[in-house]
C-alpha cells in the first residue's frame, strides 16, 4: 500500500469517528481511494465544469502550504443539510453553508492532524469559507492565489452516507513542492504504532 | 429558569446548542458572532452561563474570556473548542473556565456541561 493512501485511511477513520458523533451515528463516510491529479483532470471528475456546486475551503498548514478544497454536489449539499437540520431547516441557506463547514472543519482537522503527524509540520487551520461555484472556477481561483502550489493536486474521493441514501463528495488537498517532496520522501510502509 | 448566552460565530453551532438547550427548558436569551458582540451581550444579559467558541473573527474566544473574566471574575463560561486547539485549551484554564465542550459534540455533552456549571453555581 503506498504511504499516502494508508495516512487517508487513518485520516479518514479518525474523520468517520467524528461526523459519527456530531450526528449521533446517522451520517458516515467511505473513502474510496485517492489519487494525483492535474487542474484540468480533476475539474472533469466533479462532474464538469458547468455543474454548480457547494464548496468549502480552508488552509491546513500555513508554512509549508497545505489547503483544502471539499466539493459537495447538490444532492450531498442536501443530504448532509437534512441529517443534521430536518425538512425544517433545508429552506435557510445560511444554515445550511454552516453546516457544510462544520463538516468540513471535520475532515479539514483530519487531515491537518493527519498529515502534520507524519510530515513533522506544525498545523495551522484557517476557519472554512463556504462558496457555491463551478467547481471548475473554485479549484482555479485557489491555484491562481496561492503561487507557490504545485502542478498536481491530491483528489480524496469518498461518499457521504445519511441513511438510505450515499453521495459522492471530493476533497482536494493542494499543496507546496516542499510538502510534496516530503510527502514523496516517506517510507513506503508506516511501522505499526 | 437558567438563562443562557451563546457566542459563537458558527451559525450551526448555535443552532445546535440552542436545539440541546431549549426543549429542557433552558431559556437562550441571546447569540453573539464574535467576541466584541458577545461582550457587549454579557454586559447587557448578564447570563447564568455562556458558552463561548474559541476561534471567531474580530474578537477570538480568548480575548473575550480575559474581558469578561475582568468584570465578572465567577462568570459561568464553557469553552468551546476543537480537537487540535490544545494551546489555546490552556490559555483558557489559566484565565478560568467552568468547562471545555470539544467540536464535535452531541446534545447530551452540552447539557451535561451547561447543567454541572450550573450546579457549581448554586
Amino acid at each position: 500500500m503506498k504511504i499516502i493512501e494508508e495516512i487517508m485511511h487513518n485520516v479518514f477513520s479518525a474523520a468517520d469517528g467524528n461526523l459519527n458523533r456530531l450526528t449521533a451515528g446517522r451520517m458516515r463516510v467511505k473513502y474510496e481511494g485517492c489519487q494525483y491529479s492535474s487542474l484540468e483532470e480533476i475539474t472533469s471528475l466533479d462532474g464538469g465544469e458547468e455543474d454548480i456546486v457547494s464548496g468549502v475551503g480552508m488552509t491546513l498548514m500555513a508554512s509549508p502550504t497545505l489547503m483544502m478544497l471539499m466539493v459537495f454536489t447538490p444532492e450531498a449539499r442536501l443530504g448532509a443539510a437534512r441529517i443534521l437540520l430536518g425538512e425544517g431547516g433545508l429552506s435557510n441557506a445560511e444554515l445550511v453553508d454552516s453546516v457544510l463547514q462544520e463538516i468540513g472543519n471535520i475532515f479539514g482537522s483530519a487531515l491537518a492532524n493527519g498529515l502534520a503527524k507524519y510530515l513533522d509540520e506544525p498545523v495551522k487551520t484557517s476557519p472554512p469559507e463556504v462558496a457555491m461555484d463551478m467547481a471548475g472556477s473554485m479549484l482555479a481561483s485557489i491555484v491562481g492565489s496561492v503561487p507557490d502550489l504545485g502542478d498536481e493536486i491530491l483528489l480524496l474521493n469518498m461518499r457521504l452516507e445519511t441513511g438510505d441514501s450515499d453521495s459522492a463528495c471530493g476533497i482536494h488537498i493542494f499543496f507546496d513542492e516542499k510538502l510534496r517532496e516530503k510527502i514523496d520522501a516517506l517510507p513506503s510502509v508506516i511501522s505499526s504504532e | 429558569m437558567s438563562r443562557i448566552l451563546i457566542i459563537d460565530d458558527a451559525m450551526f453551532m448555535r443552532h445546535m446548542i440552542r436545539s440541546a438547550l431549549e426543549p429542557l427548558g433552558f431559556e437562550i436569551v441571546g447569540e453573539a458572532v464574535n467576541g466584541a458582540q458577545g461582550i457587549d451581550m454579557f454586559r447587557a444579559l448578564k447570563p447564568d452561563v455562556t458558552t463561548l467558541d474559541i476561534i471567531m473573527p474580530e474578537m477570538d474566544g480568548l480575548e473575550a474570556l480575559r474581558n469578561i473574566r475582568q468584570e465578572a471574575p465567577l462568570a459561568n463560561i464553557i469553552m468551546v473548542t476543537a480537537v487540535d486547539q490544545r494551546e489555546s485549551m490552556l490559555q483558557a484554564m489559566r484565565l478560568g473556565v467552568s468547562d471545555f465542550i470539544v467540536k464535535p459534540f452531541d446534545d447530551d455533552r452540552v447539557i451535561s456541561a451547561v447543567q454541572k456549571a450550573i450546579n457549581r453555581a448554586s
